[in-house]
């Protein structure tokens, strides 16, 4: 059990992670378990359908966030800059689709935000076919159609 | 067995839901996003998509120059808009290398050159005579706009967006009308769209005098300092009134500069000048058509002196940006041709940076910018689809 100020996060293969606080309501949700329900305070938070290696990414990323927001002097914007950079590059594709789907769930914005960003900047080049190759979504669009929408913005391709 | 890559692998295992696909979306350029509108219906329905719109932020932000085409032979008439971008997305460098982008062409129709308002939220309106039109500098859409009632060549439009009801409005002066004997038959005939809403021109009051300037469009009013009166339209109640200014008006003494008050998104500022030398701004917030006047929310000296020798003219402030760094444009050795640098000044820091706008890649001079044809505007793309700011178009109808 963790001792005060400390929550315990279980994830779904049953890793057990003791975290400070102040880490886990980085999560909004975590933080509304937290404020709604005392027990969870005390005991146990199971993280559904997160692994533990997953698990321990967030965990490592909040921990860095939320002592930067109580410290400023310590870890300042420009060397969050540099951790978020480097956290992003360090993730393969499916850690980095796990994590995506982890901070929505958890509800973790500042890094949603950075995932997401992350993605954009891998898709914000390709071309149409690709995206419907990536993200297997079927073209429903007849080829008319299609010639209609590329014709209203050469520009963009 | 054979190799799979790790896209592949992505591709079979993932299907990313919904909302998160939304989010990524928001962060896209608007090249790709407008690209993307053809991967599917229910990608094209997301980007349209009004809230997706107000989600937006993938977008750029920075300033923007306008340059009235028609009078700066320097420029073809296509080339009216440049970017100058702040953010320090390549690296925290000095400003002064930042390359510009040169951004749209837009074709005159029918061979008139056409006028244009100020930029108001990534949104401007070309006109002449009773035609104008939407465009959208981001998305490069162009919509025609009902046409006004009254055909006069000198016209002048003003566009503003009315934050309050959330709505964009087009305001129509026309000049003053006399007959043969020299006897004023109209008087500043004025007409109002709203866009979205109206199908044509409305009539209403007149303003209270000649308006000859481009507006500025602030939180729901447009200004205009003229030569001898300071107006003010409230785009809510569709109503001119007056307002003064703190300090001492020098209108007319800088003419290359326009008027001396500016908005660049941030706030408007009033400039005084003392003895050649700005010493201060004074800063406003709402003209208030009921209680009337200025509220000083804080003034700030400047520290300008000989800190750069290359620039020995007035320091004029063009507006202060959202995040309150104020940009000040610096009167060259040439009274009418003159290269202006451009500064940034952050008031907390109390620091002065120079930057230089490049007009493009493939164009390496820099952009002589002609204060008095100039506007500059704080700018954030918006990519709002210009079918839903007609009335006349059938949504039904527009793809």
């Amino acid at each position: 059990m963790a001792s005060k100020g400390n929550l315990t996060l279980k994830s779904c293969n049953g890793k057990e992670f003791i975290v400070e606080e102040k880490v886990a309501v980085m999560s909004t949700t975590i933080k509304n378990m937290v404020d709604v329900d005392d027990s969870f305070a005390q005991g146990v938070i199971p993280i559904i359908g997160v692994d533990g290696k997953i698990l321990a990414k967030l965990i490592e990323y909040c921990k860095e966030h939320a002592e930067a927001d109580e410290d400023e002097e310590v870890k300042s914007e420009e060397y969050l800059k540099k951790f978020d950079e480097k956290f992003v590059d360090e993730l393969n594709l499916n850690d980095l689709y796990d994590l995506l789907k982890a901070s929505n769930y958890l509800e973790i914005t500042k890094l949603l935000n950075l995932l997401c960003q992350k993605v954009a900047s891998m898709i914000k080049g390709k071309k149409p076919e690709e995206i419907r190759r990536i993200f297997n979504i079927k073209n429903d669009f007849t080829p008319e159609e299609e010639e209609e929408i590329n014709r209203q913005n050469p520009w963009a391709f | 067995m054979m190799a799979i890559s790790q896209e592949e692998r992505w591709r079979i295992r993932h299907h990313l839901p919904d909302e998160l696909m939304w989010e990524i979306l928001t962060w896209l350029p608007v090249k790709s996003l407008m690209r993307f509108r053809c991967v599917s219906k229910h990608w094209r329905s997301i980007i349209r998509n009004p809230s997706f719109v107000n989600s937006y932020r993938g977008g750029f932000k920075g300033l923007l120059i306008q340059e009235p085409g028609n009078y700066i032979q320097r420029f073809s008439p296509t080339e009216n808009f440049f970017y100058i971008n702040l953010l320090d997305d390549d690296g925290p460098d000095d400003r002064s290398n930042k390359q510009i982008s040169l951004h749209h062409t837009l074709e005159h129709g029918n061979g008139h050159s056409l006028d244009s308002t100020r930029v108001v939220n990534g949104l401007v309106c070309y006109y002449c005579g009773n035609y104008s039109c939407l465009y959208n500098i981001a998305t490069r859409e162009r919509i025609d706009l009902p046409l006004s009632q009254y055909e006069y060549n000198l016209s002048r439009y003003h566009l503003g967006y009315d934050p309050i009801n959330k709505m964009y409005k087009l305001l129509k002066i026309c000049p003053p009308v006399y007959d043969s004997e020299a006897l004023l038959i109209r008087n500043f005939d004025c007409e109002i769209l709203t866009l979205g809403i109206d199908e044509s021109w409305r009539n209403i009051e007149s303003p209270p005098c000649e308006i000859l300037k481009n507006s500025i469009c602030f939180d729901g009013v447009l200004y205009w300092m003229e030569p001898e009166n300071n107006i003010a339209f409230d785009l809510a109640r569709e109503k001119f009134g007056f307002f003064t200014t703190p300090g001492k008006d020098y209108i007319g003494y800088l003419p290359q500069f326009g008027p001396s008050l500016a908005t660049l998104g941030g706030t408007i500022l009033k400039t005084d000048m003392n003895s050649g030398k700005m010493t201060c701004f004074g800063v406003m917030n709402r003209y208030d058509g009921k209680n009337g006047g200025w509220q000083k929310e804080h003034s700030f000296i400047l520290q300008l002196k000989d800190e750069f020798d290359d620039c020995e003219g007035f320091r004029f402030p063009l507006g202060m940006l959202p995040d309150g760094k104020v940009v000040v444009i610096c009167e060259g050795t040439q009274f009418w041709n003159f290269q202006s640098p451009l500064y940034l000044y952050d008031q907390v820091e109390k620091k002065l940076t120079r930057f230089v706008i490049r007009s493009s890649s493939s164009r390496s001079d820099e952009l002589i910018f002609q204060g008095c044809m100039s506007s500059m505007t704080y700018h954030e793309e918006n990519i709002i689809p210009l079918n839903c700011l007609t009335a006349t178009a059938s949504p039904l109808n527009n793809s």
